[in-house]
């Protein structure tokens, strides 16, 4: 039997926000005593272990610490306590378009981001055709990426980090890019890899995607875990949540009754 | 705290009257949860389940309530049709969903088919809890009212796999290590191809668009030469002091020139790619040393031209002359880098830095005996700046490199500074120190990189 895949134990993180960064900024709020910064944990002694195979998503409205969890996962950062433990290769899809150069052509692009993602020269060679074709940016290939309309950006990104072979993936948001058709052909793409037994951690907001995709679901608020189990009892607890934002957000005017809209939007 | 909702306070459902024609919908009473609300699963597709881990849900129900309002709960429904999505609703649905009863709850569904469930679970603790609150509570005190509810996840046990970290052995620990694992210079060299590529990055990033390309990397030394060569050579007359003085001048240059390049780029090595940092875990020391080595592939020619002149001047090298040379590019390399990786850390927390590096160029490029001999310190200044003016590592380096490229071809008149060599070898094994300081800061600080940038 194999061991876990991913073992996060008793992690937080609190992070400082500073007010002031300049002297000038700090002497004024120090003379009018303001606090010159403050705290707030991220992640509260938060939990979990993942093992092959497994997809899991995460869930929670936006600042309930699910991205940090996952840079935490990716090893972008590091808990204050606790620790994060991984096996095997990860790759994050965090925000996929950051090793992009814009100056870069796309070909040029393909092998640094893939090696960034830490495939080597010969694996990039064998897989590139398959980047590429995926992606369908073949014919702006030695453009520079600048010129680049956003979504083919996002294409070739998601293209590069979805073909580097990883033990561990990890997905951000990343599925918002993209028109329906290549959005569909991402989805394959993760439900191909997860049919290959690697284990996936997503965090999105598009909660009928993930209940779909997703095996487990993890449900986060205020930094804390507060659910982990079934993706769709993770799914309804979400959905709950949102309303209740929602709620407070419209609530102050009280609004006689009927007659109010409130934005569609996810999150 | 008065809700305002146009329904009852504890009405779950969305406040759209348009999707909801028909008033309540025909599962249970909405705010009335029942207690193994929690652990009922959705139906699993044989088809989409991975099935790796997971055994098919034992104790699958059909939804109640009519999904269709599912659609408006998702911006987007998937093109094909997947499983329809369980939706909110269902946690109110009547209790005819037993928990399905696993030995634990649902959420620790095991792969061993030995945990088939056969009689229902008594209620755990599990059962009880995340009932997050209704829009009206939530809306009295938000999120964070709800978040109390004790952890619904036991650590399972038996045979299965283990959920709580506490409960991980170190037999299931073998293998695993940090995401970040490491990194430190030795990881940089363990990732040369990443290297190489970042390399060529910068410089083909650098250029792209301008017509002259890696042209304008000659550009700024040539023009700082001639301004160097005519102002103090020609019109202040050290030309005539100092024999051969394009080739004193320029041999001092490569050097200065190298290392304030790769000072001034490291210092920014890290800040400039932010993008990369915050989001994507590399070995970050990968970063400075792109930087000395673009650096350094911007010094090699400089270093060819070196030798093209000095050869024209009737150059010829010495083997002590070309040692020494190679003591002080060990010197100014280490030096270098050590001193970039401490301001590289150093301005990610205080970009104050990049001012006062950009102003020490300045300083460094007068500071040593490049353009004027170093008698003149010694002429018109006390003694004890003459010894701090000496103790510059980079006083030493630029000094042997004239003696390599430049002192030979003259008439050999010049009198270098005292003690050249030692002094050189004890700066050398400073700024060996050097290096291994800037290594342990960088690496200690890079931990909080990603939350400063």
């Amino acid at each position: 039997m194999t061991g876990p895949s991913i073992v996060i134990d008793s992690v937080s993180k609190r992070f400082t926000l500073r007010h002031a960064r300049s002297i000038k900024e700090m002497t004024v709020r120090a003379f009018r005593r303001q606090s010159l910064s403050e705290t707030f944990n991220a992640l509260d002694d938060v939990s979990m272990v993942v093992y092959p195979g497994e997809t899991v998503a995460l869930m929670g409205l936006n600042g309930s610490g699910k991205s940090t969890l996952l840079k935490m996962m990716s090893g972008v950062m590091r808990p204050d306590t606790g620790r994060v433990l991984v096996g095997g290769r990860v790759a994050g899809l965090i925000d996929v378009g950051a090793g992009l150069h814009p100056e870069l052509t796309g070909r040029e692009n393909v092998y640094l981001n893939a090696a960034i993602l830490g495939m080597g020269d010969r694996e990039t060679k064998e897989r590139f055709e398959e980047i590429v074709e995926f992606s369908g940016v073949g014919r702006f290939l030695d453009n520079q990426v600048k010129f680049y309309s956003s979504g083919m950006f996002m294409r070739l990104a998601f293209s590069i980090a979805a073909h580097t072979e990883p033990d561990i993936f990890l997905i951000d948001e990343v599925l918002a890019v993209g028109d329906p058709p290549f959005r569909e052909k991402c989805l394959d793409r993760i439900r191909e890899l997860r049919g290959e037994g690697r284990t996936m951690v997503i965090v999105a907001h598009d909660i009928a995607m993930l209940t779909e995709l997703c095996d487990r679901g993890v449900m986060m608020r205020a930094g804390r875990k507060i659910f982990d189990g079934d993706v769709a009892e993770a799914g309804a607890m979400w959905r709950t949540d949102r309303r209740s934002r929602r709620a407070l957000v419209d609530a102050p005017p009280a609004a006689p009754a009927g007659g109010r809209k409130e934005g569609q939007g996810v999150g | 705290m008065v809700v305002s909702s146009p329904r009852t306070p504890d009405d779950p459902y969305p406040r759209r009257e348009e999707f909801i024609p028909g008033g309540p919908p025909p599962s249970g009473p909405p705010s009335d949860p029942v207690p193994g609300h929690g652990r009922h699963s959705r139906p699993q597709d044989p088809e989409s389940d991975p099935g790796i881990l997971f055994a098919p849900d034992p104790a699958p129900f059909t939804h109640p309530t009519p999904p269709t309002r599912a659609s408006f709960e998702t911006p987007m429904p998937p093109l094909e049709a997947p499983p329809e999505p369980p939706t909110a609703y269902d946690r109110y649905a009547p209790a005819a969903f037993e928990p399905p009863a696993g030995p634990r709850d649902a959420s620790l569904r095991d792969a061993s088919p030995s945990n088939e469930p056969s009689q229902p679970a008594p209620p755990s603790p599990a059962a009880a809890v995340p009932q997050p609150a209704p829009p009206s509570l939530a809306a009295a005190a938000p999120p964070v009212s709800p978040a109390v509810a004790p952890e619904p996840l036991a650590p399972a046990q038996g045979g299965g796999l283990v959920r709580d970290p506490a409960l991980l052995t170190a037999d299931d620990l073998a293998g695993m290590r940090p995401p970040e694992a490491g990194g430190g210079l030795e990881q940089v060299f363990r990732r040369r191809y990443l290297l190489r590529l970042l390399v060529r990055r910068e410089l083909k990033a650098r250029y792209k668009g301008s017509l002259l390309g890696l042209g304008w990397s000659y550009v700024r030394p040539a023009v700082h030469f001639g301004v160097y060569f005519y102002i103090v050579g020609v019109f202040l007359g050290v030309n005539k002091s100092v024999e051969d003085f394009p080739i004193y001048l320029f041999s001092g240059m490569v050097l200065v020139n190298l290392f304030t390049e790769t000072l001034h780029s490291c210092t920014r090595s890290v800040t400039g790619n932010a993008p990369l940092v915050r989001k994507v875990f590399l070995p970050r020391e990968m970063f400075p040393a792109a930087s000395l080595l673009v650096s350094l592939v911007h010094f090699l020619p400089g270093l060819g031209i070196l030798f093209g002149g000095a050869i024209a001047y009737g150059w010829r090298p010495t083997p002590d002359g070309l040692f020494g040379a190679a003591i002080a590019f060990a010197l100014v390399v280490s030096f270098g880098l050590g001193l970039g990786l401490i301001c590289a850390a150093v301005n990610v927390f205080f970009r104050d830095l990049e001012q006062v590096v950009d102003i020490l160029m300045i300083v460094i490029t007068w500071s040593v005996p490049m353009i004027y001999p170093w008698m003149h310190v010694r002429s018109k200044a006390p003694h004890w700046v003459l010894d701090l003016y000496l103790a510059n590592p980079l006083v030493s380096a630029v000094s042997l490199f004239q003696r390599a490229f430049w002192y030979p071809g003259t008439t050999r008149t010049f009198v270098f500074p005292p003690h050249m060599l030692d002094r050189a070898s004890f700066s050398l094994a400073a700024s060996l120190l050097v290096l291994a300081f800037g290594q342990f800061l960088f690496a200690r600080a890079q931990r909080r990189f990603a939350e400063e940038l």
